[in-house]
């Protein structure tokens, strides 16, 4: 009974119905809550969701049941790596790799790892072994192409980006591969489409909106600088977002002070106007940047019907 | 809320208060157009009424915001003095408390949003907050006058 609904959750995490999953995993745990697997995956699920704490526990969880649950290994390194506790990652993904060392997800992981610390030759190296275990995982190619990108062979890139497509041809990442490819080549408004794609499927995506941002500045630097600006601030996270309107706060208010000590009454009035724009643009801007995305999509759906 | 169904720790779990919550931008309203008197309070409460998961956290930085406030206040204070620059400066100092309080309510924003937003998920029952803030900010000068001249004892409500 629960190992199809396990698998329903596997399925339901993989075409990101993330609350879907999370509910059948949470009617799983209720009959069985011993089950180390599930709450592994729940933990999965929970770091999607972005509940970094909930997902911490779960994968503990997992492994307090199961230390030799592989699945429970990779959900606690994924969980690290996101934490920046890269010495912790690296135990369980050496323990996962000694365990299961013919996964190519687990090898992917070592990729992003070696990544991270800058150690750009491992994680190509690391790529290409999880190539080597499965030619036709769409995942690995994608990250092969976003390695080559980086390292800015296009050519490269661009063959990882059409095999990827070639066998999943609504995959985001390669979607967002594929656009980037596009937009180094000028095709802006190919690029435009692959970037919209992409988006349909996951409007939060980071890599898909860091496209689009792409995209906007080479159609005008203003827009573009807005966009980039956005999902910025999108990408930025609570508290530095936080972070950023205090110090803005405290900059705004001493050059209040410091324009009416030096008799500038205007200077003082300019400053504190700029300041409460500010403070409405970042009340507002979230939902102006939701509303001209959804713009953005709606036109190429439009642009599909004809 | 979810009867018979497995728990996830960073959940929600609401108690008999929960036909008071509200969501946490009022309290934060109730910070800058009211004050810590009745922000800081509404804080704790909401927290415990929505069964925040994170509720002792904010509890905690409900009891440590008003010592925290004062005392960076006081030594603001003693470093004005210190510096023996003229009185107008002073206010170049107190506008660092004035960036501490902001930031200790955006903390407890921040802080119980994410709970707010799953306890919203579970539909659960949300009330406007909006009067409580226009009645707060009304009753903010008498409450003040409450404690009478000294900036010190003023700073506690503020």
């Amino acid at each position: 009974m629960s190992d199809g609904r396990m698998s329903f959750a596997r399925a339901q995490l993989q075409r990101g119905d993330l609350h879907g999953a999370v509910r059948t995993l949470r009617q799983v745990l209720a009959e069985d809550p011993t089950l180390a697997e599930a709450h592994a995956l729940l933990s999965l699920v929970l770091l999607k969701q972005k509940r970094l704490h909930a997902a911490g526990y779960e994968a503990r969880e997992s492994l307090k049941l199961d230390p030799h649950l592989p699945l429970g290994h990779y959900a606690q390194a994924s969980v690290a790596v996101m934490q920046g506790l890269l010495k912790e990652a690296e135990e369980h993904l050496t323990t996962l790799l000694e365990l299961e060392p013919e996964v190519p997800a687990w090898w992917r992981l070592k990729a992003r790892i070696r990544n991270l610390q800058g150690r750009r030759l491992e994680r190509r190296e690391a790529l290409l072994h999880a190539l080597r275990l499965d030619a036709a995982d769409v995942d690995t190619l994608v990250e092969l192409g976003d390695e080559a990108l980086e390292r800015g062979d296009l050519k490269e890139a661009e063959r990882r980006a059409h095999e990827s497509l070639l066998l999943s041809p609504e995959h985001e990442g390669g979607l967002v591969l594929m656009g980037h490819v596009l937009l180094r080549r000028g095709r802006v408004e190919e690029a435009h489409e692959h970037a919209v794609w992409a988006l349909r499927q996951d409007a939060t995506d980071a890599g898909a909106l860091g496209l689009m941002a792409a995209i906007q500045a080479r159609r005008s630097w203003w827009l573009g600088m807005w966009w980039r600006f956005s999902v910025w601030m999108e990408m930025l996270g609570t508290t530095r977002a936080t972070l950023v309107l205090l110090v803005a706060y405290l900059l705004s208010r001493v050059a209040t002070y410091a324009a009416e000590d030096l008799g500038s009454e205007g200077g003082a009035t300019v400053v504190e106007t700029v300041w409460l724009a500010l403070v409405v643009y970042s009340w507002v801007a979230p939902v102006l940047f939701q509303r001209l995305l959804r713009r953005e999509l709606a036109e190429v759906r439009l642009k599909a019907g004809f | 809320m979810r009867a018979n169904t497995y728990a996830i720790i960073d959940e929600p779990r609401p108690g008999a208060l929960q036909k008071w919550v509200v969501n946490p931008i009022w309290p934060f309203f109730a910070l800058m157009f009211a004050g810590s008197w009745l922000a800081l309070p509404w804080f704790a409460f909401n927290g415990v009424a929505m069964g925040s998961a994170t509720r002792r956290r904010e509890l905690l930085v409900v009891l440590l915001a008003t010592p925290l406030k004062v005392g960076l206040a006081i030594f603001m204070l003693m470093l004005h003095r210190k510096t023996g620059l003229p009185d107008e400066a002073l206010r170049y100092f107190l506008v660092v408390v004035m960036t501490l309080k902001l930031g200790l309510g955006y903390w407890l924003f921040n802080l119980q949003q994410p709970s707010f937003n799953l306890y919203q998920y579970f539909d659960g029952p949300v009330r406007n907050g909006v009067f409580v803030v226009m009645g707060g900010a009304l009753v903010h000068e008498p409450v003040m006058d409450l404690f009478g001249s000294n900036w010190l004892l003023r700073m506690l409500p503020w």
